[in-house]
């Protein structure tokens, strides 16, 4: 059950296959945009209850990437795309959890599907680049010269490592994880595969800050003074 | 040690990294080497190639990383003064110092 909802189309809208993944990420970035409407949609100056946590949860995030990527304005411009790349990757993880996962028509959990999990990491790669770019102009060119221009070679495949790594760590995890649960509950319906499901509620979350904090390391590399 | 504490994500981040990053450059390597060889029919010398140039990669790779490390994690030199913050911390320093010493330094006294 579990492998024969993975490739299927759920429906067509017009020439355009839609899969079930992309309708649980569709649900993904409804409830997110809907939680983050409600906290903003009445700001006061003095903020309460759920715009209050999430302007505590925005200087968090603010001071938790100025401290992993060095430079403030640099953090500050894209902490708004690695907080979303966080919450959207654990929103994803932990859909796997629910009951009915990959059971219900439309319901599949999206990063376990190295589909998703490219896409993200070439939007990443953009980012790094782009951020590289608008920091040291041409100069940023140099960078894939040094320390000499024999490692050119060794430069480029060293960026195309990254966004391959991003893409199988999450990936091979999340859909590793899912797989093993899925094993288990066959093999012992009662209880054991709990303690999985325990272990994966830590997992999932470390796999969302291990792919935030590497692009934010990324765009931190490119943006460096080293370049 | 306080600086430590507070790098503990970038730490965490790069022992993950370093492991899956080393994999996919001798992949990378290997598997575009293969393609290669498939597309121009030279097997197995591209395939090579692109092994040696990924292992050369991860090499590098991990290279860069320790090196990034001692920087940010270089121990206090050796050669510079302790200041002791209290005078409990001058009288451990000063028994460090003691303890240290080497006795066969000591000047011989005869009427010891």
């Amino acid at each position: 059950m579990i492998f024969g909802m993975w490739d299927s189309v759920l429906f067509h809208l017009g020439p355009i296959p839609v899969d079930h993944l992309v309708v649980t990420q569709w649900c993904i970035v409804v409830i997110l945009a809907l939680v983050a409407y409600s906290a903003t949609r009445d700001m006061q100056l003095v903020p309460r209850g759920l715009q209050n946590a999430f302007e505590a949860a925005v200087v968090w995030t603010y001071d938790f990437f100025t401290q992993l990527m060095d430079k403030e304005h640099i953090a500050k411009k894209y902490a708004p795309l690695l907080s979303t790349f966080f919450l959207f990757i654990l929103f994803s993880n932990y859909s796997g959890l629910i009951p009915g996962a990959a059971h219900i028509p439309g319901f599949q959990p999206p990063t376990s599907n190295w589909n998703v999990t490219i896409v993200l990491a070439v939007i990443t790669v953009f980012a790094v680049h782009i951020a590289g770019f608008q920091e040291h102009g041409l100069g940023y060119m140099n960078h894939f010269l040094s320390p000499n221009p024999a490692m050119l070679p060794l430069n480029l495949l060293e960026e195309i490592t990254h966004p391959l790594s991003l893409t199988l760590r999450l990936f091979g995890n999340i859909f590793g994880e899912e797989m093993i649960i899925a094993y288990m509950l066959f093999l012992v319906p009662f209880l054991v595969p709990f303690a999985l499901m325990a272990l994966s509620v830590l997992l999932a979350f470390i796999q969302a800050i291990v792919f935030t904090i590497l692009s934010a390391s990324y765009i931190a590399t490119a943006t460096g003074d080293d370049h | 040690m306080s600086e430590k504490k507070q790098n503990w994500p970038k730490a965490l981040a790069n022992a993950i990294n370093l492991g899956t990053s080393v994999a996919a450059a001798i992949a990378i390597g290997l598997l575009g080497g293969r393609w290669l060889d498939d597309k121009f029919g030279t097997e197995p010398l591209i395939t090579i190639l692109g092994l040696l140039l990924g292992v050369a990669t991860a090499g590098k790779m991990m290279w860069e990383r320790l090196m990034a490390d001692n920087v940010e994690y270089s121990p206090p030199d050796a050669g510079e003064k302790k200041e002791p913050a209290s005078t409990e911390g001058k009288r451990l320093l000063e028994d460090e110092e003691e303890a240290s010493k080497d006795p066969e330094d000591e000047p011989w006294d005869p009427l010891f």
